[in-house]
């Protein structure tokens, strides 16, 4: 990429961000599987930073003081280190919230999309030559059988 | 044989310590094996743990994060780490007939199967592969070097990570001499760095205007919870029952194929054995639930064989997960080591007997299915709600850099953070872009830390 066009390239998605999003409004990013809010990130990644190096440092001179080996005193130290490390992700948990949105799906409309999409793929999923009586039984207990010979005998389930 | 009951006794406290632990950690979703597992291993060795305690525990550990990390893989539709990947296809498409808690129960089940299976069988392996022993020890630089080629190859990049191989080895080799300077030895931050990545690049490129357009979204993510169906009485359910007959006689032969395979990725043997059984099943909807049974035995197996082997066989990290998640075991200096030069290895395969191996294996195995197991089985719904509904992201990426900030600091104080993000961006970015995973990323850290010298020595004389 020229130099020039990174540049614009900056400034249009400066822009974007502003435009879209003005004042306090979370500002949705996907990474590392999964969408935060940038704002809280940075917070969250105060805190964390914080509390477990609070945690590590203190507990290096405590242990240093009264634990003889020094090589034992500073792995007791990474150890409640690592303590801070799940503290702090508590505080983060308790000040920051999930940004997942929970849906109540169309059960029935999902199931026949899922069954159509996967008969097409690979044979009838219904009463077939290949349906094995273990297998007939697990289906009829799920109530999945029925579901998926109404749909093949073209009802609506 | 004085030893054996306290040996005995330290083997299940840690088993029992490991198995509790990692089942919570299992259950939030994305957190990977290395970041996890290896650093809390290390820590385990150096407090000095007798050498049957640190091994029932990384392995009970590594078992149940296995059980559990199927919580939310199946339920939530998120991969539990890198490994549930190939199992994605069918837990979406038994999510969307209805039954997810099918999915879920199965893929444990066969789990716990193949952990059973792939202890016995790769310690057999090793017991074969072990009087090359000496002539492995004297090649091992050639031989983490063609085993570096071989996994770049197979990983997505193929070509592309192979080729990128060789800047990634030499920015490591560059980087161990600068620290040399200032009299600092690093491994844990170099594996740190490697395990974490994937997130650090994404944090970097968040800052960067130009990304971060492509990483923007509108809204939270939208996810659905299916209602839980309990098909048996009492906590302990029965993993042969849960399974039909064709699917348990599958889930044994894939995992027993997948026990003798060390060197591949456990992500490629999954792959391909699940198309092998796909071919042979023909009714739909008995081919999702088999190959999705099947797919999670083989992740199990080839993770255990692939630590197994190695350790039991000759004592040096030669595949992908003995050189990340099971590094620890190997190589935990001033405890453990490795040298290159002289083939010298003091860690667990001098400590412990074969017969050891055996008995604690299948002791962690059983802690995993004890403990995991029925808590996966009876609480999956209530713990993948727990965990989507009060654990945000971002608290997630507060603890991980918490954990890069103390054990950066903690191992070689400023130079380790550097190390952690030079490595972690660089090898994040090739990630990212041309797919040269964090499998490969562990064999580039070998090749360069065993390798280079016999290159060297052999080029510069």
């Amino acid at each position: 990429m020229v130099k020039g066009e990174a540049v614009a390239g900056q400034d249009q998605a400066i822009r974007d961000v502003q435009a879209a999003r003005p004042g306090t409004d979370p500002i949705y990013a996907e990474l590392w599987g999964d969408v935060v809010d940038l704002r809280h990130l940075a917070g969250a990644m105060v805190i964390g930073a914080v509390i477990s190096l609070a945690i590590y440092i203190l507990a290096g001179f405590v242990f240093a003081s009264f634990v003889a080996k020094p090589s034992v005193a500073h792995a007791y130290a990474m150890l409640a280190g690592l303590v801070g490390c799940v503290v702090g992700g508590t505080v983060c948990a308790w000040r920051f919230k999930p940004k997942r949105q929970m849906v109540e799906e169309d059960d029935i409309a999902w199931r026949q999309e899922a069954i159509a999409l996967l008969e097409a793929e690979s044979g009838p999923l219904g009463l077939s030559a290949h349906l094995t009586p273990a297998v007939e039984r697990e289906m009829r207990a799920l109530g999945l059988l029925d579901v998926a010979n109404r749909a093949a005998r073209g009802e609506v389930v | 044989m004085h030893s054996f009951l306290p040996d005995l006794f330290w083997g299940l406290g840690m088993g029992l310590v490991g198995s509790v632990l990692f089942s919570a950690i299992g259950l939030v979703s994305g957190t990977d094996e290395t970041t996890t597992i290896a650093p809390l291993t290390l820590l385990v060795v150096l407090l000095g743990v007798p050498p049957t305690g640190i091994f029932t525990f990384w392995l009970a550990a590594a078992v149940s994060k296995h059980i559990t990390h199927a919580v939310p893989t199946a339920l939530l539709g998120i991969p539990g780490d890198t490994m549930a990947v190939p199992l994605m296809p069918q837990a979406t498409a038994l999510k969307r007939l209805g039954i997810p808690h099918i999915a879920l129960r199965k893929m444990i089940s066969s789990a716990v199967i193949a952990a059973v299976v792939a202890v016995p069988l790769s310690i057999g392996f090793a017991l074969l592969l072990a009087p090359f022993g000496q002539m492995i020890m004297k090649g091992a630089p050639w031989i983490f070097l063609a085993a570096a080629l071989l996994i770049a190859y197979f990983s997505a990049g193929r070509w592309a990570s192979v080729l990128a191989l060789i800047p990634f080895v030499l920015v490591i080799s560059a980087l161990q001499s600068f620290t040399a300077k200032f009299g600092v030895k690093l491994g844990v931050s170099y594996f740190l760095g490697i395990a974490v990545s994937p997130l650090i690049a994404d944090l970097i490129a968040v800052l960067s205007p130009v990304e971060r357009r492509h990483m923007l979204r509108d809204a939270p993510r939208r996810f659905s919870l299916a209602p839980d169906v309990k098909s048996w009485s009492g906590y302990f359910p029965n993993p042969f029952r849960v399974l039909d007959g064709v699917q348990i006689r599958w889930t044994i032969a894939a995992a027993a194929i997948s026990s003798a395979t060390f060197v591949f990725s456990p992500v490629a043997m999954t792959v391909i054995l699940g198309e092998v059984v796909a071919s042979r099943i023909k009714h739909a909807y008995h081919r999702l639930t088999t190959v999705i049974s099947v797919r999670n035995g083989v992740t199990e197996a080839t993770y255990i064989a692939e630590a197994l082997i190695p350790l039991v066989a000759f004592g040096l990290p030669l595949s992908p997960v003995a050189a990340g998640p099971a590094a620890p075991l190997f190589n935990a200096p001033p405890r453990f080591s490795v040298d290159s030069a002289t083939g010298h290895v003091v860690n667990l395969h001098t400590m412990m007997t074969p017969m050891q191996f055996l008995l604690y294996g299948l002791l962690a195995v059983i802690l995993g299915a004890v403990v995991a197991y029925p808590f996966a089985m009876n609480y999956a719904h209530a713990a993948a709600s727990f965990v989507s509904r009060r654990v945000s992201h971002e608290a997630i990426i507060g603890t991980f850099f918490g954990l890069v900030l103390v054990i950066g600091l903690w191992e070689g104080g400023a130079l380790g953070l550097l190390v952690i993000l030079t490595v972690g961006l660089f090898g994040g970015l090739l990630y990212r872009v041309i797919g040269f995973n964090t499998g490969v990323q562990f064999m580039g850290y070998y090749a360069a830390a065993l390798g280079m010298p016999a290159l060297i020595k052999l080029f510069v004389g």
